[in-house]
C-alpha cells in the first residue's frame, strides 16, 4: 500500500515505502505514449522518404534561386510531418484532447520531432539557436565581401580588370544573400 | 498580418466542409510556429493545394487507426499514403 508518495515532474518517478518505482500510468497515459512512439517512427520513416524528393534541374532557370526551391521542400515536409503527427494524435482518447497541459505536451513533442528530423537530433529550442547563429555568421560574411568588392572598386586598375576580379565576389554576395533571406523567411 | 490570422482566414473562407475547417482551425491553435509558418508559406505558392493536403490529414487519420486494430494493413495504408505524398510534393515543386 502506497504511504508517502513523492513524484517528479523531471524524473517521474514514483518513492513508494523509500524505493523508487516506476509510476503506474492511466489509460490515456499509456496511450498517448504507444501513439508517440509510433507517430516518431513514422514521422522517421516518412522524413526519410521526403529526403529523396528530387528538385527539377530547370528550376534555377525558372526561378533564379535553387534555396528558395530547398526552403520550399522543407517546408512540405514540416507539413507533411506536422499532419502525420497529428492524424496519430487523433487516434488518442478523447480525454487527452483539449486539456491544457496536453495540448502543450503535443506542442513541444511536434516540435522536437519535426526538428529533430532536420537538425540530427537538436531540439525546435537547440535548432532556432543554431539558426540564428548561422543567420549572424552569413551577416559577417556578407560584410567581408562588400569590402573586398569595395577594395577593389578602389583600385587604380583598368575597369575592365576590375569587372573580372570582382565577379567570383558578387557571386558570393548573391548567394550570401540567398541565404540570409532563407533564414528570414 | 500574423501568419496564423491569415491561415485561419484562408481555411474559414475556404471549400472545406464545416467539419474539415473545424479540423484545421484545431490543428492551427495547438502547432508548434514552425507548422504554422511551413504552411503559410506552402499554401501562399500553392493555395489551391490546400484540398489535398486535407485529403491526405484525413487519410492519415484512417490509416492511424486502422493501425491501431490491424497493424500489417495500417502499415501498409501509410506506406502507399508516403509514396502519393512524394509524388505530390515533387510535382508541385517542380510544376
Amino acid at each position: 500500500m502506497k504511504e508517502a508518495i513523492k513524484t517528479t515532474e523531471e524524473t517521474n518517478i514514483d518513492i513508494v515505502d523509500g524505493e523508487k518505482r516506476e509510476p503506474q500510468l492511466t489509460k490515456t497515459e499509456e496511450a498517448e505514449k504507444r501513439i508517440f512512439a509510433f507517430a516518431d517512427d513514422q514521422m522517421r520513416n516518412e522524413a526519410n522518404h521526403l529526403d529523396g524528393v528530387a528538385i527539377g534541374d530547370n528550376d534555377d532557370k525558372r526561378r533564379g534561386d535553387k534555396s528558395w526551391s530547398e526552403k520550399l521542400k522543407k517546408s512540405a515536409t514540416v507539413v507533411a510531418l506536422g499532419l502525420s503527427f497529428w492524424g496519430a494524435v487523433a487516434t488518442l482518447p478523447a480525454e487527452a484532447h483539449g486539456q491544457s497541459k496536453e495540448v502543450r505536451k503535443f506542442n513541444k513533442q511536434m516540435s522536437d520531432n519535426i526538428a529533430r528530423f532536420f537538425n540530427k537530433g537538436k531540439t525546435y529550442e537547440q535548432s532556432e539557436q543554431i539558426e540564428r547563429e548561422n543567420e549572424r555568421t552569413l551577416g559577417i560574411e556578407k560584410r567581408n565581401v562588400q569590402q573586398i568588392l569595395n577594395a577593389i572598386d578602389k583600385m587604380p586598375i583598368d575597369p575592365v580588370v576590375k569587372v573580372d576580379m570582382k565577379r567570383p565576389y558578387l557571386d558570393q554576395l548573391h548567394n550570401l544573400e540567398n541565404h540570409i533571406r532563407m533564414y528570414k523567411r | 498580418m500574423d501568419r496564423k490570422v491569415k491561415l485561419v482566414e484562408f481555411i474559414g473562407l475556404s471549400a472545406l466542409s464545416d467539419e474539415d475547417k473545424t479540423n484545421w482551425m484545431e490543428m492551427l491553435a495547438n502547432s508548434p510556429e514552425n507548422f504554422i509558418e511551413s504552411l503559410s508559406e506552402i499554401l501562399e505558392q500553392f493555395p489551391s493545394e490546400l484540398s489535398w493536403f486535407n485529403d491526405i490529414y484525413k487519410r492519415k487519420r484512417a490509416a492511424f487507426a486502422l493501425f491501431e486494430r490491424n497493424r500489417a494493413e495500417g502499415q501498409a495504408k501509410l506506406k502507399e499514403i508516403y509514396e502519393e505524398e512524394k509524388a505530390k510534393i515533387e510535382e508541385i515543386l517542380n510544376r
